[in-house]
């Protein structure tokens, strides 16, 4: 028999002052990993900012080619995740280990919704044949759409990569919550993940715009 | 609502600082849920409006449009929900540090790019690009169209 509200006494490592000072340092460590986030996701921002110059007029005939439906329903799905995310930080902060574990839940039946709407729009891409450089092979007005498919596997798949790497950490997040782990006093990965998730988020709200609607 | 303006960039309030923990425990300010909610809705809402904004066709305008919500969204995403807001100040300055080089990424890509062909027309020209894109015939209906 276990108590459900038992929870494991977090133990402060060695190399810590205080409790604090672990959570700062490990907060400041997540921050800077999504500095590097930042400019690995730019370059690409980049790239997509110069095809877009170079060839207006093929971006106008390209952005009819996605469903701006799909995308929006999908923003619509990352911006509830990232909610259900918070509510999950902040439930262990409360010490509510059982909306802890609702939340996360809700949060990765979110990602896995996402990745089944993108599931559908690849297999579309891949069934017309809009696919980048040499694999494409539809028919077209303009001679550089291989290109916008080009940046747009690119970017959206890297996006899609982060979202299943999400998914295996609220599975790890969803263990270690079992185990009771997370408390008031101890909830640095959840916070971690959290962070880690909303910036996943943020990404999507910028490729949205972009890829789908702006023609 | 002033909760629904970002204020990074205006150096929101901390409400926890670093030398406020006491020695065997961090009192981190729990925010109240009705920020949550209250980010919920607008970026709901934001999403709305860039939607239906994009059903027009303003030219550029669009772009400007999608731009300005995109970045709007990105601010209450920081703000709220990754806690930037009650965050320590180093933290901003580490995360908002990388728009700045960002920015600086834009810049030299584009200083170059926008001036080809300025010194001799051959940086312009584009040799012997092979395209796998089929021609369209006239009439002809593209595969997996969308209005």
């Amino acid at each position: 028999m276990t108590d459900l509200n038992a929870h494991k006494v977090h133990e402060v490592a060695h190399h810590f002052a205080n409790a604090g000072h672990e959570f700062d340092s490990a907060k400041l460590g997540m921050w800077v990993f999504l500095v590097t986030e930042v400019l690995f996701f730019g370059a690409l921002f980049v790239a997509y900012a110069f095809l877009r110059w170079a060839y207006p007029e093929m971006f106008v005939e390209a952005h009819h080619l996605l469903d701006w439906r799909m995308g929006a329903l999908n923003t619509l799905i990352l911006i509830t995740s990232s909610f259900t995310m918070v509510m999950a930080v902040r439930s262990a902060q409360v010490n509510q280990r059982g909306k802890t574990a609702a939340y996360l839940s809700a949060t990765m039946v979110c990602a896995f919704g996402f990745m089944v709407v993108k599931f559908f729009e690849y297999a579309a891409k891949i069934h017309h044949g809009y696919l980048p450089a040499k694999f494409f092979t539809a028919h077209a007005v303009s001679e550089h759409l291989h290109l916008f498919f080009g940046i747009y596997f690119m970017m959206t798949g890297l996006h899609g990569i982060h979202v299943v790497v999400g998914i295996g950490l609220i599975l790890w997040l969803l263990r270690r919550n079992a185990k009771g782990h997370f408390y008031s006093e101890f909830y640095t990965p959840l916070e971690m993940v959290g962070l880690y998730w909303h910036f996943v988020d943020l990404v999507w709200i910028f490729l949205f715009p972009l890829f789908y609607l702006v023609g | 609502m002033d909760i629904f303006i970002p204020t990074i960039l205006s150096g929101g309030v901390s409400y926890m600082s670093n030398h406020a923990h006491s020695e065997e425990h961090s009192h981190h300010f729990i925010v109240p849920v009705r920020y949550y909610v209250g980010a919920l809705v607008s970026l709901l809402i934001l999403t709305f409006i860039t939607v239906f904004v994009a059903q027009f066709n303003f030219g550029s305008f669009n772009l400007v449009v999608a731009m300005a919500v995109a970045v709007l969204k990105a601010g209450i995403v920081i703000s709220i929900f990754m806690g930037m807001k009650w965050d320590h100040g180093f933290n901003r300055v580490a995360f908002l540090g990388s728009l700045v080089f960002l920015f600086i990424f834009f810049l030299f890509v584009f200083s170059d790019v926008l001036f080809r062909g300025y010194r001799s027309p051959l940086e312009a020209t584009q040799i012997n690009l092979k395209s796998p894109v089929i021609p369209l015939e006239p009439g002809e209906v593209q595969e997996g169209y969308h209005k």
